[in-house]
């Protein structure tokens, strides 16, 4: 059952976020047609030209997946909300699930666009600011280097740990701690979520509800404010690192074993505020799953 | 002026002997100052028809609400079908609500999916028969349906289930008097066989020769619960006994 729920969910939520995908697909496409123009034909306008609009369809890619974000997150809670306590969660609330599996699907559903609207801005960000700085530089400088993806990336490493005073870590230490940040993002943007849903329904349950809109928002900044600052406390008090190496993730309590970590090329990464995170999260589930069960009512 | 709340009788405490739809006990439910419904306790028996009458804002939907599970801020113990209100009680009621409530994405195809997909007593073949007789395309999205048709689709997707319980909050509520027989017939006709119907309406003379039982609610309290049989016996109609209870209840405060 929890299969079709989160289906559901999905096709759900795709119905209302589609829209924006084909938006930053079509500007996608222009933006690779615009790469793939010869502009040297034009001479020396037609560079300077080139450039110009090589910037503007990276800028306009950009805004897109950031909007793509927004509206995602809007589409994704505006869903929960009008398939849960609006006329439609007369079908929703009646199906013989589990609150947890209705909420756990929503959840799966809500957060999947979510971090998927996440994925694209960083992929569009990251890939045109490449992009942008390989062309530019074989345009300015004509160095063949940077045409050289590789060679960009490990020379901005370099800059920045040299900013830093630390040694650079290699690709591979960087990919292993790339792909940690990667979990603990995707974590944090599934509390994000929740969090949310958390106070939708709270709005939905009297005496809460007499706030309205506005205690929607109150609710779900409560709730991160509560978070966040149990998270913060936590890491202080209990410190737990992994030290990334090429080869190995290592636990460690120990600040100078980061310090270390960091002089040495390595990486660390404290997953104390992720495991608290978490934990939370679980709290969160669990009262608004409570909350479905026991006190939120469907007014259409 | 004071209304008897057992001019018919209340149901009785204890009938261990007999199996019930619904099993109600002191159930009070209030809109902040508003008391909806007011410390209410009532008996259905199994396999009737039940009309749920009452004047506006009584509580009828209300009730409904909480037999389906769609509210929990109540006080009280209310059993449907002999168990407490959650999946067990859902998988065997079916809701009719009285607005319609499929997204507007959904093409009539959808919908049926959708209950196939979570009610095990679905029938699926009989649903897109329905569909056919009704003229419903299977590919029409809800948001260019009417409202008639969406009411419509609503209805057969309900009735295509075998659920044992069918709550039915204002089928007739906005239809023309002509549909009201063919609706009247889809329900009668489709309901399973045994099974408990409780309908709540307005339209107490177009209805009440298809009433096994009668609820009426008002002022928060339970006016008439009993039989129709027993109503009968007082020589009068159900329209006559409504307007004669009734009359006292709409003198609200």
């Amino acid at each position: 059952m929890l299969g079709k729920l989160i289906k559901n969910s999905l096709k759900s939520n795709a119905s209302s976020v589609y829209n924006t995908y084909i938006a930053m697909g079509i500007i996608g496409v222009i933006m690779l047609i615009l790469m793939l123009v010869d502009w040297t034909k034009w001479g020396e306008r037609g560079v300077g030209t080139g450039l110009a609009i090589k910037v503007a369809a990276s800028a306009a890619l950009c805004i897109t997946a950031f909007i793509g974000v927004i509206l995602t997150f809007v589409s994704v809670f505006g869903e929960f909300e009008r398939s849960m306590y609006s006329r439609e969660g007369q079908l929703t609330l009646t199906l013989p699930v589990k609150s947890s599996s209705l909420l756990l699907a929503k959840w799966f559903s809500g957060s999947f666009w979510v971090i998927l609207s996440y994925t694209a801005l960083c992929i569009c960000a990251f890939g045109s600011m490449l992009y942008l700085i390989r062309h530019s530089m074989g345009v300015i400088e004509d160095n063949a280097d940077y045409s050289n993806i590789y060679y960009l990336v490990t020379e901005m490493v370099r800059q920045l740990s040299d900013a830093a005073g630390i040694n650079a870590p290699s690709l591979k230490v960087i990919g292993n701690l790339a792909f940690l940040y990667s979990i603990s993002g995707a974590i944090r943007a599934c509390v994000f979520v929740l969090l949310v849903y958390f106070a939708v329904t709270l709005s939905h349950v009297r005496p809460f509800s007499k706030l309205g809109k506005i205690g929607k928002i109150l609710y779900f900044f409560a709730g991160f404010f509560v978070v966040q600052t149990l998270s913060s406390l936590v890491t202080k008090l209990i410190k737990i690192y992994v030290i990334v190496s090429e080869t190995a993730f290592t636990l460690s309590t120990s600040d100078a074993d980061v310090r270390l970590a960091w002089d040495n090329g390595f990486g660390a990464f404290s997953i104390t505020s992720v495991y608290i995170t978490t934990v939370l999260a679980v709290v969160v589930f669990l009262l608004t799953t409570l909350l479905i069960d026991r006190k939120v009512n469907v007014d259409s | 002026m004071e209304y008897q709340t057992t001019p018919f009788g209340a149901a009785p405490e204890k009938a261990p002997e007999r199996r019930y739809a619904f099993k109600v006990r002191n159930l009070s439910k209030d809109y902040g100052a508003h008391k909806v419904l007011d410390d209410i306790s009532f008996d259905i028996p199994e396999g009737k028809i039940v009309g749920l009458l009452g004047p506006n804002g009584c509580g009828k939907t209300t009730l409904i609400k909480i037999l389906a599970g769609l509210i929990h801020d109540y006080t009280g113990m209310v059993k449907v079908g002999g168990k407490s209100i959650g999946i067990a009680s859902k998988a065997s009621t079916a809701l009719l609500p009285d607005s319609t409530y499929f997204p507007d994405r959904f093409k009539t195809i959808d919908c049926i999916n959708y209950f196939a997909d979570y009610f095990k007593d679905f029938n699926k073949i009989k649903a897109i028969e329905f569909s056919s007789e009704f003229g419903l395309d299977l590919n029409q999205r809800i948001k260019t349906m009417s409202k008639g048709m969406q009411e419509k689709l609503q209805l057969l997707v309900v009735m295509s289930r075998a659920a044992d319980i069918y709550l039915l909050d204002e089928p007739l509520g906005g239809v023309d008097p002509a549909a009201r027989s063919v609706i009247m017939d889809i329900i009668m006709s489709n309901y399973k066989e045994n099974s408990t119907l409780l309908l709540s309406t307005h339209l107490v003379n177009d209805l009440e020769h298809s009433f096994d039982h009668v609820l009426m609610l008002g002022k928060g309290k339970v006016l008439v619960n009993t039989g129709i049989e027993t109503l009968r016996s007082t020589g009068k109609s159900v329209e006559e006994i409504f307007k004669e209870v009734i009359g006292d209840a709409w003198e609200v405060d």
